[in-house]
C-alpha cells in the first residue's frame, strides 16, 4: 500500500520528522516498508 | 625333363596372387621347405640315371633359384605395401588445431555457499546436513507450525505420494541435531530446498538455504545480533551496519528480519535499496520454546538463536545479479564473469 506522507499528518503529527526517520520508526516497530517514492 | 613335373608359370601365378604375408610363408614352406616340392625333387635325384643326373641337378638347383627369388621379390613388394598402407593410417598432420579444453571454474552458488560456511565455521559453527526429503513432522510440526499454517497447502510445498514432503527450508536439520545430540550447540547447515513456486525473477521452485541454530545457557537477542553483525561485515563489508526489525516465525520468539545498510548509498536511500536505504537478508529469532521441547530440551534451561536465508538472495545482493533465473541458466558468458579458477 502506498501511503502519501500529507495524509498520515492528518491524523498524527509528523512534520518534524523526514521521511528517513518515519522509515526507521515504522520498521523497527513491525511495519515494513519496501521504499520511499519521491514524486 | 622327366621326373620335373612343376610349372615355374604356375608357380609366379599363385605368388602373385598371394596379399599376406602369412600365406606367402606357408607357401614358401610349401616350395623350399623341408617337405617342400624343391626337396622332394632333389630327393628324386638318385632315382634318376647317372647319365641325366648332372643335367637334373642343375635344373632343379635353377628352379630352386628361381622360386627362392620371386618368393623374395613378392614378400618384398608385400611388406612394402604393408609399409605404406602402416604409414598412411599413422600419418601425423601437425597443422590440426589441438583440442581445447576450457578451464573450469565454481558456480557462483557454491562459491557464495563456501564463502558464507567459512565465516560461520571461523566462529565455531559445525556444518551439518540432513534429507532433502523429509516428513511433514521435521519440517513443520516439530517446528511449532501448525497445521493450518498456508505454508502446508499443497499448493506451496511439494508432496510426495507416500505423504512425505521436499523440504521447505533447511530447518529441519535443527530438530534432527537436536533430538541427537545435548546442547550446548552450535551448527551451520546449508543445502537444497523446495517450493512450489512459479520460477520469476526472484523465485525459484528450488533453491539453496543456509542456516545456523546456537544453543547454550543464557543466549541473548544480543549474542545473535553481535553474531549477525559480524557476519554481515565479512560478507559484505566492514562499513555495512545490520537492524533487526520485528517479524514472526513459527519457530522463533522474538523472531527478527534482518537487514543490511544498502552498499550503494550507505543506508541514504536509493534506487538500488527502493529508497528506504536497507536491505534485507536474513530470517532469525530465539528459538521458541515448543521447539525446544518438542527436542526434549528445557526452554527454562537452555536458549538459543536461529537464523537463515536463501543463498541466491545472498548472491543477488553481493552481485546486484538482477535476475535468480540467470544463476541456473548455466550461460556460459555469464558464469565467465563471477570465474574463479579451480586450481
Amino acid at each position: 500500500m502506498k501511503l502519501y506522507l500529507e495524509w498520515i499528518n492528518e491524523f498524527v503529527d509528523i512534520s518534524d520528522k523526514s521521511p528517513q526517520e518515519l522509515n526507521n520508526s515504522l520498521s523497527l516497530s513491525g511495519t515494513e516498508v519496501a521504499g520511499i517514492e519521491y514524486p | 625333363m622327366k621326373g620335373l613335373d612343376i610349372n615355374l608359370q604356375e608357380v609366379l601365378e599363385r605368388l602373385m596372387k598371394i596379399s599376406d604375408l602369412n600365406e606367402l610363408q606357408e607357401e614358401k614352406s610349401r616350395l623350399t621347405g623341408k617337405q617342400g616340392v624343391i626337396t622332394s625333387l632333389m630327393k628324386k635325384l638318385k632315382e634318376i640315371p647317372p647319365e641325366e643326373r648332372r643335367e637334373y641337378g642343375k635344373t632343379v638347383n635353377e628352379y630352386k633359384n628361381f622360386i627362392e627369388e620371386a618368393l623374395n621379390r613378392r614378400k618384398s613388394e608385400l611388406e612394402n605395401k604393408a609399409k605404406k598402407e602402416r604409414e598412411a593410417s599413422e600419418r601425423l598432420d601437425y597443422t590440426i588445431p589441438g583440442k581445447k579444453r576450457d578451464i573450469g571454474s565454481l558456480h557462483l552458488i557454491t562459491q557464495i555457499m563456501e564463502e558464507v560456511q567459512s565465516i560461520w565455521v571461523s566462529m565455531g559453527f559445525e556444518v551439518t546436513v540432513g534429507p532433502e526429503i523429509e516428513t511433514s513432522y521435521y519440517n513443520f510440526e516439530a517446528l511449532n507450525t501448525p497445521e493450518w499454517h498456508p505454508a502446508r497447502d499443497m499448493q506451496d510445498t511439494f508432496y510426495l505420494q507416500d505423504g512425505r514432503l521436499l523440504r521447505t527450508h533447511t530447518s529441519p536439520v535443527q530438530i534432527r541435531t537436536m533430538e541427537s545430540r545435548k546442547p550446548p550447540l552450535a551448527i551451520f547447515a546449508p543445502g537444497t530446498c523446495y517450493r512450489k513456486d512459479t520460477p520469476d525473477a526472484t523465485h525459484l521452485p528450488m533453491f539453496h538455504q543456509f542456516e545456523i541454530l546456537f544453543v547454550d545457557k543464557g543466549v541473548s537477542v544480543s549474542h545473535l545480533k553481535g553474531s549477525l553483525d559480524h557476519f554481515a561485515k565479512r560478507l559484505f563489508g566492514e562499513d555495512r551496519k545490520i537492524r533487526l526489525r520485528p517479524s514472526f516465525f513459527p519457530f522463533t520468539e522474538p523472531s527478527f528480519e534482518v537487514d543490511v545498510s544498502c552498499g550503494i548509498c550507505g543506508g541514504v536511500g536509493c534506487r538500488s535499496c527502493g529508497g528506504s536505504g536497507w536491505l534485507e537478508i536474513l530470517g532469525a529469532g530465539m528459538v521458541h520454546p515448543n521447539v525446544f521441547r518438542n527436542v526434549g530440551y528445557d526452554p527454562e534451561v537452555w536458549s538459543g538463536f536461529a537464523a537463515g536465508t536463501g543463498l541466491e538472495r545472498i548472491a543477488m545482493l553481493k552481485y546486484d545479479l538482477e535476475d535468480i533465473r540467470d544463476l541456473l541458466r548455466n550461460d556460459r558468458r555469464f558464469l565467465r564473469g563471477y570465474r574463479r579458477a579451480v586450481i
